[in-house]
């Protein structure tokens, strides 16, 4: 194919997309329309998934060292722990520093704990541990256990499971939402492109007659697609992003104690917006330029 | 330049649309087909284009042997020939001028090339003036014209125009023909489908004639037998 034929042909395409701009309309609608419900939902699942994931860090292991450890002990112990493949943070808390949150914690009672300063101090030094999987939490629990400069791990195994409970419930229902959307919206714009070829089928009987190939014949089509799918990706796109814009502005001055603890986990658009754009582009593009390009075939049989 | 012989066509929902059909129409021929309603002239037409294949039996227009040829060179083959239909399959949003560079541009005719030679055969066709309007605008007599010019622009061997007035008033009708019967004294062979007894009378050429799908005459010039079947 000349390159002047292939300018032609490209030119036709998006004049055709402005000649047939009702059907043209119609489309770029339905497409547009699944697209923000597929954006939606996995903002949302993101969103979700980004809270509990703030919640899994916040868990973590308290391990107990030996009473009377030596320094050496706690140096062994502290390369071991870190060492662990799952351990994504190990901080040491001195027994001097454990009483002194004691003590703060008791407040104005503080001073019942003062005889245990010094040599009286009976809480042993531990490390805080944060693991990097909460899947693998057991596991590495025990692992800790098997330490000898370990005298006890305390796990927060409920509240761990629940969290996880969440984050599957969460991931599976936004895969799945998304997953539907996107599965119904691919029936609805593949139906709407149907139309548009059917409604154009006599256009392309006569292109064959006087002796067009099926790939001169396709390509005005896919290019008209390809359009389509990225108007309606862009117009998707400004939509998804007033729509957050907008709630995330109103999450933040909403007078709700939980809302507002919950409000600093929410994701900023400024990270998401590249991944957002290229998604839907891709989707868009995808489907309308492959949808044209099927569709079209069926009516090359001339 | 075409040649059918023995050829059958039988479609799938068991119609038998030609039995049998033997003919040769040489080139430079203007050929009249002509028949009733259902009488297997649209087959033809369609097994001529390549649009139907045959049942049995072998089919030759402009050189290609139609039982043999591949899909991907039904393109090539179509551009050795015009077609003209009664509802002149012009594409709607595009210009008289758009309608007949698309036969152009599909076989990679330069830019230069196609300004040169569309309102030339625009001029042939009388429809010079009327370059840059599209088919809504255009009078039925006008579209079949600009669909002649269609067929004409790529100096075709073979038109074969199915029921060309079909759809036109009947003064224009001899219009058409007569276009017809000057591009076929330039020596282009012309096989047209039509129903209209005055037409065929009027213009004395080749009528072949077929009745529930076989060839029933075959005469040189128009004759009386054959107009009953119109």
């Amino acid at each position: 194919m000349k390159t002047s034929s292939f300018g032609y042909l490209v030119k036709e395409g998006g004049r055709s997309l402005w000649v047939n701009r009702l059907m043209s309309t119609a489309a770029i609608g339905v497409l547009a329309a699944c697209l923000i419900l597929v954006g939606a939902a996995g903002l949302f699942a993101a969103n979700v998934s980004s809270i509990v994931s703030f919640f899994e860090d916040e868990n973590e292991i308290v391990v107990f060292l030996e009473d009377g450890i030596d320094q050496k002990g706690v140096d062994d112990a502290s390369l071991k722990i870190r060492m662990m493949d799952n351990v994504s943070q190990a901080a040491f808390v001195s027994n001097e520093q454990a009483l002194e949150e004691q003590m703060e914690k008791y407040g104005e009672y503080a001073w019942l704990l003062e005889e245990y300063e010094g040599e009286e101090n009976m809480l042993p030094h531990s490390f805080r541990v944060k693991v990097k999987d909460l899947e693998k939490l057991d596991e590495t629990a025990q692992g800790l256990m098997d330490m000898e400069e370990i005298q006890e791990v305390r796990v927060p195994t409920e509240v761990a499971h629940t969290l996880l409970g969440i984050r599957r419930v969460v991931t599976w229902c936004g895969i799945s939402i998304v997953a539907i959307l996107l599965a119904v919206s691919l029936i609805i714009i593949a139906n709407t492109i149907k139309i548009t070829v059917f409604n154009r089928r006599k256009e392309i009987s006569i292109m064959k007659y006087v002796g067009a190939t099926d790939p001169f014949i396709k390509l005005p089509f896919v290019v008209e697609g390809l359009l389509l799918g990225l108007i309606s990706a862009l117009l998707a796109y400004l939509v998804v992003w007033g729509g957050y814009i907008y709630v995330m502005e109103w999450a933040g001055t909403v007078d709700s104690a939980w809302l507002q603890e919950l409000y600093q986990y929410f994701i900023p658009f400024e990270r998401v917006y590249k991944g957002l754009l290229a998604s839907f582009c891709a989707i868009g593009v995808g489907v309308g330029s492959f949808g044209s390009m099927v569709f079209v075939g069926k009516y090359l049989k001339v | 330049m075409i040649e059918f012989s023995n050829v059958s066509k039988r479609y799938e929902n068991g119609t038998r649309a030609l039995e049998n059909v033997s003919l040769n129409i040489e080139r430079g021929e203007f050929a009249f087909i002509v028949g009733s309603s259902g009488a297997g002239k649209s087959t033809l037409i369609k097994l001529m284009l390549r649009e139907e294949k045959p049942t049995s039996g072998i089919i030759h227009v402009n050189g290609f042997n139609l039982n043999k040829i591949k899909r991907r060179q039904i393109p090539k083959f179509r551009r050795t020939l015009g077609v003209v239909f009664q509802d002149f399959r012009l594409i709607p949003y595009m210009t008289a001028y758009d309608n007949v560079a698309f036969a152009l541009r599909v076989t990679n005719v330069s830019s230069k090339d196609i300004r040169r030679r569309v309102p030339y055969v625009l001029g042939l066709v009388g429809l010079a003036s009327k370059a840059r309007i599209v088919p809504d605008k255009l009078s039925g007599g006008e579209q079949q014209r600009v669909a002649l010019a269609r067929a004409l622009v790529n100096n075709p061997d073979l038109i074969i125009a199915d029921e060309p007035t079909g759809n036109i008033d009947p003064e224009l009708s001899f219009e058409i023909v007569e276009l017809l019967h000057e591009i076929n004294k330039m020596g282009t062979t012309i096989v047209m489908v039509t129903h209209e007894h005055e037409l065929v009378s009027h213009f004395n050429h080749r009528v072949i004639t077929i009745e529930n799908g076989t060839v029933v005459s075959d005469t040189p010039e128009y004759q009386e037998e054959a107009g009953d079947y119109l």
